[in-house]
């Protein structure tokens, strides 16, 4: 379920330079940053991804025909053409192609470890362009966007719509400022959660600052609340690399514990340890069916974006090869 | 130079400490914001060490800064230019008085004395020279400074010690305040023989002593202290400290009658640093089969404080005596107490005059009333017409008299009995109504011209210069009885004195005229007042002297030093102040000790009174009269004289002062106390901390600029 770039958790920097922008003719998101308005980046970045690829996880009534096929003892009965049977004496299911609007809410962490960026912008600016984008995207196809925004508290809740006006809504909530301390990304995600009735796309973008043993141990009840979620999890470049240069106090934007360290001595348990970590969230979500994607903050966003459309067309087919009936949900 | 705490010179060593750091390039702390620290760990700072010193110039001045703090807090002084340093040799001069009181025989006291005084001998010098004596009452030489500077400082110091501890430790009280001025007189004496002495000399008197709260230091009011003599006490502290005393305070009876009986009221008083409350007294009655237990009571005393008892009748049979005995009451010395058996003294005055015995306006008014009969005293006034010649019964009265008051010109016939009786050792009252007297007192003492005329002031006129050291006048010593001013004399006689040999005065008005004069004349004495005590004369039998100054008169001092018919050791008893014989040949006075000492038959007084305890009278073997000797209450009060007390009276303990030059190079070393004093003079550290303050304004000024120049300063800054 991973994707590729989740796969390979132990990026080195040399994958910045295969997916760079130079390379692949992409927007540069230092460029990218340099626009002012999140709306206009969203609006950038979305250009050419029109079209959406997706799938929304809910096959319901008011989908479009596509073809007939044989009842076979076990399915269900709503979904039999009772006229059909009336002209034919034959049994005969309809399916659909699911039409619905996707519902779709952007989790998005605000804790002051996203504040961290080790170049021109931070994590939390990046995590703010991609929700934008995302949320953009989404927009325009005519699925409803809601927000969530948390750090360590639940703090803004936007519901899902699709109407004139909400995507500016949308984009004035993301635009709100790093300012929580702590990051207990698992409380505020259960809270936001529960405010989520309907069953919905929830993307969560968030750096996953926190021990891994609560990470795993609640990523499975996130699985199970019956949400189709994806988990961005964004990191910057010197993070994963612990390219820092001199020694020197080093303190945690979250708890403010500050200590000696010197990089050269600390890089290498220090990679050591982060890996072990992604790894272990990858892995996590890998075993709970949450769609993962490992995120440098200095890739570009449409890297972002067709990584997650790839892996929500990957998941349709999925769904339909699982259900063997694509006009049935398999939940 | 030397210090005075140089210990806190060892405060340089802190330079390495700023040497250190400006070796050790310490890593520059930048402080670097983190996402998380969760997969880092602390690496402890590296720190690099330099070969080359950093910023010396900084350095000298962290280096100086502790350098120069370290030497004023060691409180630095020159010796050479010390104000009291005289670098020749210089022959001090050092009186040690080692106390041998009673009090001294506490507990391990005079052990410790004897220690303390090796000690200080040890400090004197070879050139110096010293005298050691010991004292109680009186002053007794052990080696004298001649004998010092033979010995040499060592055998010296040997002699004196050994000679001490063969000394007896006296009963006596502790006259600290005479043995001080003695001893200073002492040193005055020597220093006048020996001719001029350096103006450098140090004068020193040190006093060796338990330096109890009963030490006597009377003397030492208004005395005139040589200019650089100094004292030095060292107070010796016993191991225990508890102590108690007794005191015989007076007698009491239900009336003077013969038949009555009579209670004695000793005062029990508990020392002020005692540990202990509870003590027990008891009685006993010595006869000659020795003593049988009366009674006992306990009393209760809290430290400090003194309480009046009542002890039981006194034992009715003749010779007998009462002995109270203090149980638990801390050192022995003073826990016993003799009680004499109640004896009247019977003396009589014999009065010539002419005046009416009833009348207010006359002497001899006053003079009758002033003897009252008391439990200890019965004095007889016999008076005599002046004009009449005596009769043979007279002249017996006369020369029965233990004294006789001439208060008017009396008939020829008297002048020869009244020469007579002064002669074989009577006392003769002169009281001058008028300067016709003056032809009378011509005859009496055989003066060619004695010239008196009548003072013709209009004012009244009040006594000075009263000689109070006189025994007749030594009751009025202390400051409390010494005001003479309300006693206002209108009428006197100006009485020219200088034809009279013996003549001592021992009062003046304030015009400078003589007042009162006592004459000896062969054995006695005669007291001449050129002003009577009646009301037109002055106000002198109004007053509350008069009373005291006539018993006085009367007893030449003695009653006061043998209250209620005790002595104390040390006192000289006259004999014949209680016991008359016609002839005092012969006699014996056994000491309690059982020593037999011959009395002196021409004064019939006894001094060898050395130890307390009772006193026999002898005559050929057979007992004829006894006394008490008791040990001076004062020794008892044993609580610890504090230092300010002496230095209220005015004794020199530091008196040294930068225009006095006496103290010597090597006494530098060896007395804190005057190194403290030079130290204080020259106050060098002040100059230290100034220099300080200083060098860091010049270091904090060099490190500012240095940091502004220097965008990232290394090292330490």
């Amino acid at each position: 379920m991973a994707t590729q770039a989740a796969n390979n958790t132990s990026i080195d920097s040399s994958s910045n330079k295969r997916k760079g922008p130079a390379s692949s003719g992409m927007i540069d998101p230092k460029a990218l940053m340099q626009i002012k308005n999140l709306e206009m980046r969203a609006r950038v970045v979305v250009e050419g991804f029109y079209h959406g690829l997706h799938r929304s996880p809910f096959h319901g009534f008011s989908s479009e025909f596509t073809e007939y096929r044989s009842y076979v003892s076990g399915d269900d009965t709503r979904f039999l053409d009772w006229k059909l049977y009336a002209r034919t004496d034959r049994y005969y299911v309809k399916k659909f192609e699911d039409e619905t609007n996707l519902r779709c809410y952007l989790l998005s962490d605000h804790s002051r470890s996203m504040g961290y960026g080790s170049g021109s912008y931070s994590k939390a600016e990046y995590a703010q362009t991609l929700s934008a984008t995302l949320a953009y995207f989404l927009f325009k196809q005519g699925d409803a966007v809601g927000l969530l925004s948390f750090d360590d508290d639940f703090r803004e809740y936007i519901p899902a719509r699709n109407r004139p006006g909400h995507l500016r809504q949308l984009m004035h909530g993301l635009e709100r400022p790093v300012s929580g301390r702590n990051t207990d990304v698992i409380a505020p995600l259960k809270q936001s959660l529960q405010l989520l009735r309907k069953r919905s796309l929830v993307i969560l973008i968030s750096d996953l600052l926190a021990p891994i043993e609560d990470l795993e141990a609640h990523f499975g009840y996130l699985a199970a609340s019956g949400h189709d979620m994806v988990v961005f999890h964004l990191y910057d470049p010197v993070e994963m690399t612990l390219d820092l240069e001199g020694a020197g106090l080093f303190v945690d934007l979250e708890t403010g514990r500050d200590f000696h360290v010197d990089p050269e001595i600390a890089r290498e348990s220090y990679l050591e340890k982060f890996n072990a970590h992604n790894e272990k969230i990858s892995d996590a979500c890998r075993n709970t069916g949450i769609g993962y994607t490992l995120l440098c903050s200095d890739y570009p966003l449409e890297v972002a974006l067709s990584e997650f459309l790839q892996e929500r067309q990957s998941k349709g087919r999925r769904i339909m090869r699982s259900t063997g009936n694509p006009g049935r949900n398999h939940s | 130079m030397s210090f005075l705490t140089p210990l806190y010179a060892l405060g340089i060593l802190a330079i390495g400490l700023p040497i250190l750091l400006h070796l050790i390039q310490q890593a520059p702390r930048k402080r670097k914001e983190f996402s998380s620290l969760m997969f880092l760990s602390p690496t402890p700072p590296k720190r690099t060490k330099r070969k080359k010193l950093d910023q010396i110039l900084l350095l000298v001045f962290r280096c100086l800064i502790l350098c120069l703090l370290a030497l004023a807090f060691a409180r630095p002084f020159l010796k050479s230019d010390n104000p009291f340093v005289k670098s020749d040799k210089i022959e001090d001069y050092y009186v040690f008085l080692v106390d041998s009181s009673a009090s001294m025989m506490r507990g391990d006291l005079w052990n410790d004395a004897l220690e303390e005084l090796g000690k200080s001998l040890e400090e004197v010098q070879e050139e110096d020279r010293a005298c050691i004596m010991h004292f109680d009452t009186r002053l007794v030489q052990v080696l004298g400074f001649d004998d010092w500077k033979e010995m040499g400082s060592i055998q010296g110091q040997q002699t004196a010690v050994e000679r001490l501890r063969n000394v007896t430790l006296s009963w006596n009280a502790t006259h600290l305040g005479a043995a001080l001025i003695n001893a200073s007189e002492v040193l005055d004496e020597v220093l006048t023989q020996s001719g001029k002495p350096s103006p450098d000399s140090t004068l020193k008197i040190v006093v060796i002593t338990d330096l109890q709260n009963g030490s006597r230091l009377d003397e030492l009011q208004g005395y005139h202290w040589p200019e650089n003599l100094l004292v030095e006490i060292h107070p010796l502290v016993p191991d225990q400290t508890t102590n108690a005393g007794l005191q015989l305070v007076g007698r009491i009876a239900d009336s003077l009658d013969q038949d009555s009986k009579v209670q004695n009221r000793i005062r029990v008083t508990n020392s002020m640093d005692s540990e202990q409350e509870s003590f027990q007294l008891e009685f006993q009655e010595i006869s000659e089969n020795g003593a049988q237990k009366l009674s006992s009571m306990d009393v209760y005393l809290l430290p400090g404080q003194s309480k009046v008892i009542q002890t039981p009748p006194m034992p009715a049979e003749e010779g007998n005596y009462l002995k109270v005995l203090l149980k638990d009451g801390g050192a022995d010395y003073d826990n016993g107490l003799i009680v004499p058996p109640t004896e009247s003294r019977k003396s009589l005055v014999f009065y010539i005059g002419e005046e009416d015995p009833n009348n207010p306006e006359d002497a001899y008014y006053y003079l009758q009333r002033v003897f009252q009969l008391t439990l200890d005293r019965e004095v007889t006034v016999e008076s005599q017409l002046v004009k009449n010649a005596p009769t043979q019964e007279m002249i017996t009265r006369a020369q029965e008299a233990d004294m006789i008051v001439v208060a008017g010109s009396p008939a020829k016939p008297w002048l020869p009995i009244l020469q007579q009786y002064v002669r074989g050792g009577g006392r003769i009252l002169f009281a001058m109504k008028n300067a016709d007297m003056s032809r009378d007192l011509e005859k009496l003492l055989e003066v060619p011209a004695l010239l008196a005329v009548e003072s013709t002031r209009s004012k009244y006129s009040m006594l000075e210069k009263l000689d109070f050291t006189h025994p007749i006048l030594l009751p009025f010593g202390s400051s409390r009885f010494s005001d003479f001013t309300q006693v206002h004399f209108w009428k006197y006689r100006n009485l020219q004195v200088t034809p009279i040999d013996n003549a001592n005065v021992l009062a003046y008005y304030d015009d400078g005229a003589p007042a009162w004069i006592e004459v000896a004349q062969g054995k006695g004495q005669i007291f001449i007042m050129t002003s009577t005590w009646k009301p037109q004369d002055s106000r002198l039998a109004l007053s509350t002297k008069f009373v005291v100054l006539l018993y006085s008169i009367l007893d030449r001092g003695q009653s006061f030093y043998s209250e209620v018919g005790q002595h104390q050791v040390g006192n000289t008893i006259t004999i014949r102040d209680f016991l008359s014989l016609e002839d005092y040949t012969g006699l014996q006075i056994e000491k309690p000790d059982g020593q037999k000492i011959p009395l002196n038959e021409e004064t019939s007084q006894f001094s060898d009174t050395d130890q307390p305890g009772m006193y026999q009278i002898l005559n050929g073997g057979r007992r004829i009269k006894s006394f008490a000797v008791n040990m001076d209450p004062a020794e008892s009060r044993t609580g610890q004289m504090s230092i300010a007390t002496l230095k209220r009276m005015d004794v020199p303990f530091e008196r040294f002062d930068a225009t006095r030059k006496v103290i010597k190079v090597l006494d530098i070393e060896a007395q804190p106390q005057l190194a403290v004093e030079v130290e204080k003079q020259q106050k060098l550290w002040r100059w230290l901390v100034l220099a300080t303050l200083v060098v860091l304004i010049l270091e904090t000024g060099l490190a500012g600029w240095k940091a502004k120049n220097q965008k990232s300063p290394k090292g330490v800054s």
